[in-house]
């Protein structure tokens, strides 16, 4: 019997997983996939935004401003990197009325330190924004962040607390019982007093595995994007919005932490849930409209293409309820943008909500999040310590983004381990940069079978059947009669 | 840790091995900084024949090229070979810092060789739309896995892009027992060496689509399939005109790409026609001391031009570190009509000995005559029957027709 | 009976075109050689087969191995199913002989390159790391 189990690994439920493994609480976080997060966190602008954008006195305008201001100390607690680099939000032609609303807007939301410029102030800061811009909005609080990498090292502080995590179990059942819930998954059943859906995507399942009449639909939205090599570094300082539309804050152009450049997304409704591919359409639209903001993108400098999709619902704000006849059950669904830069407030909410249902008591030692994360960020003597301990960290394998053997295999044998090539790419970078895994992808295999103790064919891009290899050569010839 | 030595060889590959042996004759300190587990960098995964040809007058595989280099460097004490070994930063002195097992190391030396070799195009410079599935390799990727490693990527495989490791792949993977379901080439003609397409492709009936491109992958776990489309006349997919392939594995052989980012960190300019360093005829960077050579100079069909490369960049290391190279006037070489590319980019005079020049064309030509002039004087010509962009155009010329000229062009025309 | 063939003898790539009768006639071809390569070609065409076999305790799994000489077309894919079944243990030198006068043809399968064994491998890295 749990405390809580947490339904979903991504950046909301890992956060709250966290957040209550403070706790002297059973917690239980259950994700479908092989690792996390593996839906709308894993694919989006990671921006970590102002608080412009939420219509005043909606959760998502008090959970965006208030969960900026939580960003800093969460990154330094959790050795995740956090920037931030502020964002422009560009006004052509006769976008000037738009433009003041917005800062009402934002200063009505609590957003500080906003400035209102002209153009010439404008192309002094950022050369490569379009000349004919007018006027734009600085919001200095803006900033970009690793959503990987702050799901996973959340969800690895809270099993360092004391909370478990399953992988591969999906929430297929939930029956009430006197003393609470039972969760049934497609492998086995657990029993709890309280349940926290995050399941994102999917919280609308969730919701309608207890009443399949309850209206709240996800209707999601799918975004595509494309990013740029390191090469581009320093086309723009700062993240690039052009005036917010009906669909949303439109196609961005921004630095990420590890000094890509980021263009997108589209915004499309979609049906399948699951459907995570680009198209010629969508990509050529991002370039077309990146265009209209900052006209020299240098798209020769393409290294990777992908799509996000994000849980946006039928009802307008974040929904963070509970439903009336299913009571100590507690919904964070429809959480689209800014879900990112919401959560670590949201994760807040969450306590508060159990804290008003029991008596928690937080506990004596809670246990810090501490790990080498990136080896080429550390000093030369720090660096040359490390090798003479293990010389596996003076092992590059990954030649791009300088990723050491070690790194590789503490990624592997962490609290929550890496087990497919992705899982190592989203923990360490390795795969990530120009090459894209070219070089390095079939030593990280070797590595994953050898740590894992599987065969190297039977490793996978990221779980199920994405298996990387087939089999040994000539096996046809060796099993099967030739024709 | 520190490390001092005469030259310092970043990459050891063929131009890498050529270059330390060459420069290691001639009496110098060399160390050679390899990435990788062992010497002989792409080689040791190319086991097909038709390497050696013009270096060794014989044909061999590709280890067995390396093996030949690898041996003779075994018989040099003054070279030095750090496996595993990656470089990491180097300063305008000429200050190497690189990482190994042993810890990092600051390494100064007299003259640095750029044999970097070269990286393959990937699905995202490409940028094909579709799912993101586990089965897409890069063609050299592909090579290492079933040649190296001994596992195939797939077993029912379609390859983009007609270079000559995707051709060669093609006949690899039919005789490892997986399918291969056709070759698809954006271009109107083959990018891979005629013998490739006779031998790889011909001979099992493997088709090649010309003038079509892979438009969508499909597939959630595993690729399940691709869309093909032909393109118009300006390289664009025709998507009304798409049909699907199925497949389990899309192999990219559609282009390398020299890997120059260390020379860029320490901004040595390159030339975007090669994307390796513009070089004067002793391989010389616009910097003085470093040299380039191999495919992260230009990127070669041949790997007999690769050694000779290596040959050439090691000797004008250690004459530039014995003082022997004094330049007294530098003209830059243009090109003009069917020509893409050329290597040397500039000629450094005076001229003493003769010097290959290496040449790309755009589009395949018959009856082509190349024309060096200087100033709109004609120089000198070389006719060839047929030209064509997947072979390199190798001519030697000797130093009285090189004497001091302005503005040297060559130009090739019908 | 008709055939065409494209010329790889240099690099003008000639299509040829081959009448095969009671004689062999060539046409398409721009000199003697391309000739030549037509008829070999039509007779008794040859290829070189470069593969890898299986190797124990090796540094790698698996080591390239080619024919000494071109062998005719139809021996390849046989050959590949008996190379299929064959298993070295390292240590191998290069040249190696995996087998000796395949089909009766006086030609042999030899290794490419040398294998060493995994220890040995793991041994000479340390060693490297002592000095």
């Amino acid at each position: 019997m749990e405390d809580v189990i947490i339904i979903g690994g991504g950046v909301v439920g890992s956060l709250i997983a966290r957040e209550l493994s403070f706790y002297e609480i059973s917690v239980l976080l259950l994700e479908k996939e092989e690792d996390i997060p593996m839906g709308s966190t894993k694919a989006n602008s990671a921006i970590v935004h102002s608080g412009y954008d939420p219509l005043p006195g909606t959760l998502k305008a008090k959970t965006n401003v208030e969960g900026n201001r939580l960003y800093k100390d969460l990154c330094e607690e959790l050795k995740v990197p956090f920037k931030r680099i502020g964002a422009y939000v560009l006004a052509f032609n006769d976008e000037l009325k738009t433009l003041l609303e917005l800062k009402e807007r934002g200063k009505t939301n609590g957003v500080s330190e906003i400035q209102i410029l002209k153009r010439e102030e404008i192309l002094k800061r950022e050369p490569n924004i379009n000349e004919e811009v007018k006027y734009a909005l600085f919001f200095p609080t803006s900033g970009i962040t690793n959503p990987f990498l702050l799901t996973i090292h959340a969800l690895e502080n809270a099993i360092e607390n004391g909370a478990k995590v399953k992988l591969r179990e999906e929430v297929i059942g939930i029956e009430k019982k006197d003393m609470g819930y039972k969760v049934i998954t497609n492998k086995s059943e657990y029993y709890c007093k309280y349940i926290i859906n995050c399941a994102g995507i999917n919280a609308d399942k969730i919701i309608h595995l207890l009443d399949p009449d309850y209206p709240f639909t996800i209707t999601p939205r799918k975004g595509e994007y494309l990013i740029l090599d390191k090469k581009a570094q320093n086309f723009v300082k700062s993240t690039i919005f052009h005036v917010p539309t009906q669909k949303g804050k439109g196609v961005l152009v921004t630095p990420t932490v590890d000094g890509n450049i980021l263009l997108g997304p589209t915004a499309e409704n979609i049906e399948d849930r699951e459907d995570k591919s680009t198209s010629h359409e969508g990509l050529l639209e991002v370039k077309e409209k990146v265009k209209k903001l900052t006209p020299n993108v240098p798209f020769s400098l393409v290294i990777n293409i992908f799509s996000g999709i994000r849980a946006s619902s039928t009802y307008k704000d974040f929904f963070v309820q509970e439903i009336p006849e299913f009571k100590n059950i507690l919904h964070f669904a429809g959480i689209d943008s800014p879900g990112l830069t919401s959560a670590p407030s949201l994760a807040k909410m969450a306590v508060e909500w159990l804290k008003e249902k029991e008596n928690i008591k937080r506990k004596k030692n809670i246990k810090n999040f501490e790990k080498i994360i990136s080896f080429k960020e550390l000093t030369e003597e720090e660096k040359e310590n490390l090798i003479k301990e293990d010389p596996k960290w003076g092992h590059i394998i990954c030649r791009c983004e300088h990723v050491s053997e070690m790194e590789v295999r503490n990624a592997i044998n962490s609290p929550l381990p890496a087990r497919t090539l992705e899982a190592i790419k989203k923990r360490t970078r390795a795969g990530m940069g120009r090459c894209q895994g070219a070089f390095c992808s079939y030593h990280i295999m070797k590595i994953l079978s050898e740590e894992l103790e599987i065969p190297i064919n039977m490793i996978t891009l990221r779980g199920g059947k994405s298996f990387l290899l087939n089999g040994e050569n000539k096996v046809r010839w060796k099993y099967a009669k030739r024709s | 840790m520190q490390k001092e030595v005469d030259i310092v060889i970043i990459g050891g590959g063929p131009a890498g091995l050529s270059a330390s042996i060459s420069s290691a004759e001639r009496g110098k300190s060399i160390l050679i900084l390899e990435r990788n587990e062992e010497l002989g960098g792409v080689l040791n995964q190319c086991i097909h024949p038709g390497f050696g040809l013009i270096y060794f007058k014989e044909e061999l595989t590709g280890p067995e090229y390396a093996y030949r280099f690898i041996k003779e460097i075994e018989k040099y004490p003054n070279i030095e070979v750090w496996l595993e070994t990656m470089v990491v930063d180097i300063t305008n002195e000429k200050e190497i810092t690189a990482i190994n097992k042993d810890g990092i190391w600051k390494i100064k030396t007299k003259a640095i060789i750029f044999s970097t070799g070269c990286r393959e195009r990937t699905r995202g410079n490409l940028q094909i739309p579709g799912t993101r599935p586990a089965g897409i390799y890069t063609a050299g990727t592909a090579q290492r896995l079933v040649n190296i490693e001994g596992y195939l990527p797939g077993e029912k495989i379609l390859i983009l892009g007609s270079g000559d490791i995707g051709l060669i792949m093609a006949r690899r993977l039919k005789w490892e027992g997986a399918e291969v379901i056709g070759v698809i080439e954006k271009l109107p003609y083959p990018g891979g060496l005629t013998r490739n397409l006779v031998q790889c492709l011909e001979d099992y009936n493997i088709p090649l689509y010309l003038k079509h491109t892979v438009v969508e992958i499909l597939g959630k776990d595993r690729v399940e399939g691709v869309y093909i489309a032909p393109v118009d006349d300006y390289g664009n997919p025709i998507t009304d005109n798409k049909k699907f392939i199925e497949c389990d594995t899309l192999l990219l052989s559609a282009g390398l790409i020299p890997e120059n980012d260390l020379l860029e960190n320490i901004n040595i300019p390159l030339d975007p026609r090669t994307q390796g360093p513009y070089v004067d005829q002793y391989l010389s960077t616009l910097k003085e001391g470093i040299f380039s050579c191999g495919n992260s100079l230009l990127v070669n069909d041949l790997v007999d031009y690769v050694t000779l490369q290596g040959i050439l960049a090691g000797k004008s290391a250690v004459r530039y570190i014995n003082n022997e190279i004094n330049i007294e006037k530098r003209s830059h070489i243009e090109i003009d009509g069917n020509l893409r590319l050329v290597v040397p980019q500039y000629l450094s005079y005076p001229i003493l000995e003769d010097i290959t020049f290496y040449f790309r064309v755009k589009e395949p030509q018959k009856s082509a005559i190349l024309t060096l002039k200087d100033n709109d004087k004609r120089i000198k010509e070389w006719r060839f029957p047929v030209v064509k962009p997947a072979e390199m155009i190798v001519i030697k010329v000797k130093p009285e027709f090189l004497r001091y000229m302005e503005n040297p062009k060559f130009s090739m025309e019908g | 009976m008709k055939k065409e063939l494209t010329c790889i003898v240099c690099p003008l790539g000639c299509s040829l075109e081959i009448e095969i009768g009671e004689d062999i006639i060539v046409k398409g071809n721009k000199c003697e050689k391309g000739k030549n390569y037509a008829i070999e070609e039509i007779t008794n065409p040859k290829r070189i087969l470069t593969t890898t076999i299986k190797i124990k305790n090796g540094k790698y799994k698996v080591v390239p191995v080619k024919t000494t000489a071109p062998i005719p077309k139809e021996y390849i894919f046989p050959l590949l199913e008996k190379l299929s079944e064959i298993e070295i243990s390292a240590p191998v030198p290069i040249g190696y002989k995996v087998l000796e006068n395949i089909f009766q043809l006086s030609i042999d399968v030899i290794t490419t390159r040398p294998m060493e064994t995994k220890e040995n491998t793991r041994k000479t890295k340390e060693t490297k790391k002592s000095t």
